[in-house]
């Protein structure tokens, strides 16, 4: 059974990246219900345009038009080497996971996902 | 009185007043081969009374030979069958006759023989009819070949009473006697007479009507020409039947024209002084050989210059055999064959080369081109690749006009070849029993193409996953989106109401949520549906056989790869049916290369498809020599994600069922009694009106 320990805030979100607006709001929803804000991107351009310093944690698709979820970390691991990615990917293609974690990915999921361990892996970020 | 409905042995002692009530002529000869019986008929035939005839050696009265038929020694022969035969005879008149005469052995009741016997019917008249339908029936082919031949009849017997006063008793040479006379050449000219003509003549003599072309024929002759008359006088007097000569004729208008002259007597009507003389144009005849060796060279070219092997068979025999099989009612030449397997062999047998192109020679290994003109087509076949050949048997029996399959053939030397031919029979060609074989070598082809090959099997193989692996996919990625939305709210709900107190307000708001995308995630399901069924707009008319054609031609290559023998039976005539053709083709490729992974790793995959009328309209048939559809399977084999390939996705049949029943039709399989999985897509017809 799922329970959940309120989260520390400390003003900062859950950066949501995925083109799909039905998954993008449900992962809201999920992020939500375990006490984080969360703020919701259409694609990993948009999300780049923000100030990386207001996110505690990004969860990310993996197939996107424009930029794929590899392509983010590669950014962000220039521009923010500590923020952690989580990947949910509706594309289970040989390599790319291997590529994630090669990354420094806290997590690879693929959709539709075991939603007790993407809790667990969101919350041990946050710990 | 009919004399056959008397008994020989009857015969022997009957009163000969008898004789006199037989209305065929009736002789009875002794040992010494005397006349002993000549009854009213005889006298009639023969113009010799029976007081003349009596006593009379047999072989005079008759001019014929006392010897026909042997006489039976044996006593057994008293209560033989007559024999019978057909004999030509002089009357009394020296008129000669067509008598069919039978002849029995005389005994006495000691079984002595004493003589014989004969019964003779007149033919002359019969033969003469016949003869007359021949020359009709003749002139009718003529003019069916359109080869313009002028056809006249002529009464020469005044001419003949001229020649005969002016000679008399006279020894003298006829053909110097004329030749130094032209006058009385053309006294017997004109009285040489056109008595009928045929319609031609008029066109060919430029006769405005037909008065003017009966009567004599000396406008006709030019002087030129006199020794040509005088020669065809000499030959008739000596009895020929026959004449032909290169001479001129002279139209009405008086212009001299070329004509290749015949005449002929019938049997028995020489001395009747009656006779057929036909005419041919030579300068129409001459135009028309050219243009036919222009086309002639036209096509002789094309034959002997061709790259692929090409044949020409003289299947008569083989016609004769089809004729007479549906003489006896076989309408099913498959069943006839699994009946009489060796009939394959008698038709083989009965198709013989006329002529091959060297591409032919060096194809199968023959020795000369010579040496293979002539033999039958039985040793190009191996009876274990028997199919494509009664595939093609099988169409000229139902009278296709043509057949293409692939084939594995065998060479005169033995070896196997890979090869795709062409069999086919039109217009002239067909009438005189021809057949047409083209053989393209595939072996070669691949050897040589092999790059070409490869690039189109990657581009069949891409093609396929373009329209089956790549729709899967995206089938996968538009369900597992709303599947992925559904179970993250659902996990956000549960943690709304795992607190405490439980948020219900939350959770109700995100079940709300969860409900639309289960439905959106439904709506994928549908919409991947209505990808398969036709797009409105999109349906044309089309023949199935066209379709199922050219379809077969974009998965050819990679059937070839796969080492499958390949058979069209495409009905030609099969009504339109209202699709959407790319749609359709899929279902074709899908059934094809379905069926060839199916006979992977078979000795001989074969694979046929033939398109046929169905009971409510039109039909394909895929059928394979794999190893069939295990019965348990025939159920959900066209329900989705069913495979028994290892890395199948498990809905081309689906996918097949669902554009087909789109369409208003039904597929179904079944297995085969030889072996083998058959699929069987039924379409309905397009409206006649649409």
């Amino acid at each position: 059974m799922m329970s959940v320990t309120p989260q520390p805030s400390n003003g900062m979100a859950v950066a949501v990246v995925d083109d799909d607006e039905n998954v993008r709001v449900a992962m809201g929803n999920l992020m939500r219900a375990i006490g984080l804000s969360v703020e919701l991107f259409d694609g990993a351009i948009s999300f780049l345009r923000e100030d990386m310093d207001r996110f505690s944690c990004v969860l990310s698709d993996m197939q996107m038009p424009g930029m794929s979820g590899l392509d983010l970390q590669r950014e962000l691991a220039r521009r923010a080497p500590d923020l952690p990615i989580v990947f949910i990917t509706g594309y289970p293609e040989e390599g790319v996971r291997e590529a994630a974690f090669a990354g420094g990915a806290k997590g690879f999921f693929e959709k539709p996902c075991d939603i007790e361990e993407l809790v667990a892996v969101v919350e041990a970020i946050h710990r | 009185l009919e004399a056959a409905a008397i008994a020989p042995s009857h015969l022997g002692c009957a009163d000969p007043e008898v004789f006199d009530l037989i209305r065929d002529s009736v002789v009875a000869v002794d040992l010494s081969g005397r006349i002993t019986a000549w009854n009213r008929a005889s006298e009639v035939l023969y113009g010799w009374s029976r007081a003349q005839a009596i006593g009379a050696l047999y072989e005079e009265i008759l001019d014929d030979d006392r010897d026909w038929p042997e006489p039976a020694n044996d006593a057994e022969a008293v209560g033989a069958e007559p024999t019978e035969k057909e004999r030509e005879r002089r009357t009394a008149s020296g008129a000669s006759i067509f008598v069919s005469v039978r002849r029995v052995q005389r005994r006495s009741v000691s079984g002595d023989p004493l003589g014989w016997l004969e019964i003779g019917t007149d033919l002359t008249a019969l033969r003469r009819s016949q003869w007359l339908g021949r020359a009709n029936q003749q002139r009718y082919e003529n003019m069916f070949n359109a080869i313009p031949v002028a056809v006249t009849w002529v009464d020469y017997s005044e001419a003949r009473a001229l020649l005969a006063g002016w000679l008399g008793d006279s020894d003298a040479d006829v053909g110097e006697w004329l030749t130094e006379r032209p006058e009385r050449v053309r006294e017997m000219m004109r009285a040489t007479y056109v008595v009928d003509i045929n319609p031609f003549t008029l066109d060919m003599f430029r006769s405005p009507a037909r008065d003017d072309m009966l009567g004599s024929i000396e406008a006709f002759w030019p002087d030129k020409n006199l020794p040509d008359y005088i020669d065809w006088v000499v030959s008739t007097l000596a009895g020929n039947h026959d004449f032909a000569r290169e001479i001129n004729q002279l139209t009405v208008d008086g212009v001299e024209m070329e004509t290749w002259f015949t005449t002929r007597f019938a049997p028995g009507t020489l001395d009747q002084g009656r006779f057929v003389a036909t005419l041919i144009d030579y300068r129409e005849v001459k135009r028309r050989e050219a243009a036919i060796r222009q086309g002639e060279a036209f096509y002789t070219d094309m034959f002997h210059g061709s790259a692929f092997s090409a044949w020409r068979l003289d299947a008569t025999k083989a016609l004769e055999i089809y004729a007479s099989l549906r003489g006896e009612g076989v309408s099913d030449f498959r069943s006839q064959l699994e009946q009489d397997p060796a009939l394959i062999w008698r038709l083989t047998e009965g198709i013989r080369v006329i002529d091959l192109n060297e591409m032919s020679v060096s194809l199968f290994e023959g020795r000369s081109r010579k040496s293979m003109i002539g033999s039958s087509i039985t040793p190009l076949w191996r009876p274990e690749d028997l199919d494509p050949l009664v595939g093609g048997l099988e169409a000229t029996f139902d009278g296709n006009e043509s057949y293409k399959s692939s084939a594995r053939m065998r060479t005169l030397s033995g070896a196997e070849i890979d090869v795709l031919f062409t069999l086919s029979w039109s217009g002239a060609r067909h009438e005189a029993g021809e057949l047409l074989l083209a053989v393209v070598d595939m072996t070669e082809k691949v050897q040589a193409e092999n790059a070409l090959v490869e690039t189109q099997a990657a581009l069949a193989h891409a093609t396929r996953v373009s329209t089956l692996g790549e729709l899967t996919a995206s089938i996968a990625h538009e369900i597992k989106q709303p599947l992925a939305a559904l179970t993250a709210n659902g996990g956000a709900t549960l943690l709304w109401l795992n607190r405490s107190p439980p948020d219900v307000g939350q959770a109700r708001e995100l079940v709300e949520v969860m409900i639309a995308d289960a439905r959106r995630a439904s709506q994928v399901v549908t919409h991947v549906r209505s990808l398969a069924s036709p797009q409105i707009g999109q349906y044309s008319r089309y023949s199935l056989s066209a379709l199922v054609d050219e379809a077969m031609k974009l998965v050819a290559v990679q059937l070839q790869r796969d080492g499958v023998l390949t058979s069209l039976v495409l009905h030609p005539n099969l009504p339109d049916v209202l699709c959407d053709k790319v749609q359709i083709q899929q279902v074709v490729v899908n059934l094809a290369l379905n069926a060839s992974q199916a006979m992977a790793g078979r000795s001989t995959p074969r694979l046929t498809l033939r398109t046929s009328f169905g009971e409510t309209g039109v039909m394909l048939r895929v059928e394979d020599s794999g190893p069939g559809i295990p019965e348990e399977d025939l159920e959900k084999l066209f329900g989705s994600f069913f495979t028994t390939k290892p890395d199948g996705m498990g809905i081309g049949l689906a996918i097949c069922r669902t554009i087909v029943e789109a369409h208003g039709g039904a597929i179904s399989a079944h297995n085969l009694d030889l072996g083998g999985a058959c699929f069987e897509v039924n379409l309905p017809l397009a409206d006649p009106d649409s």
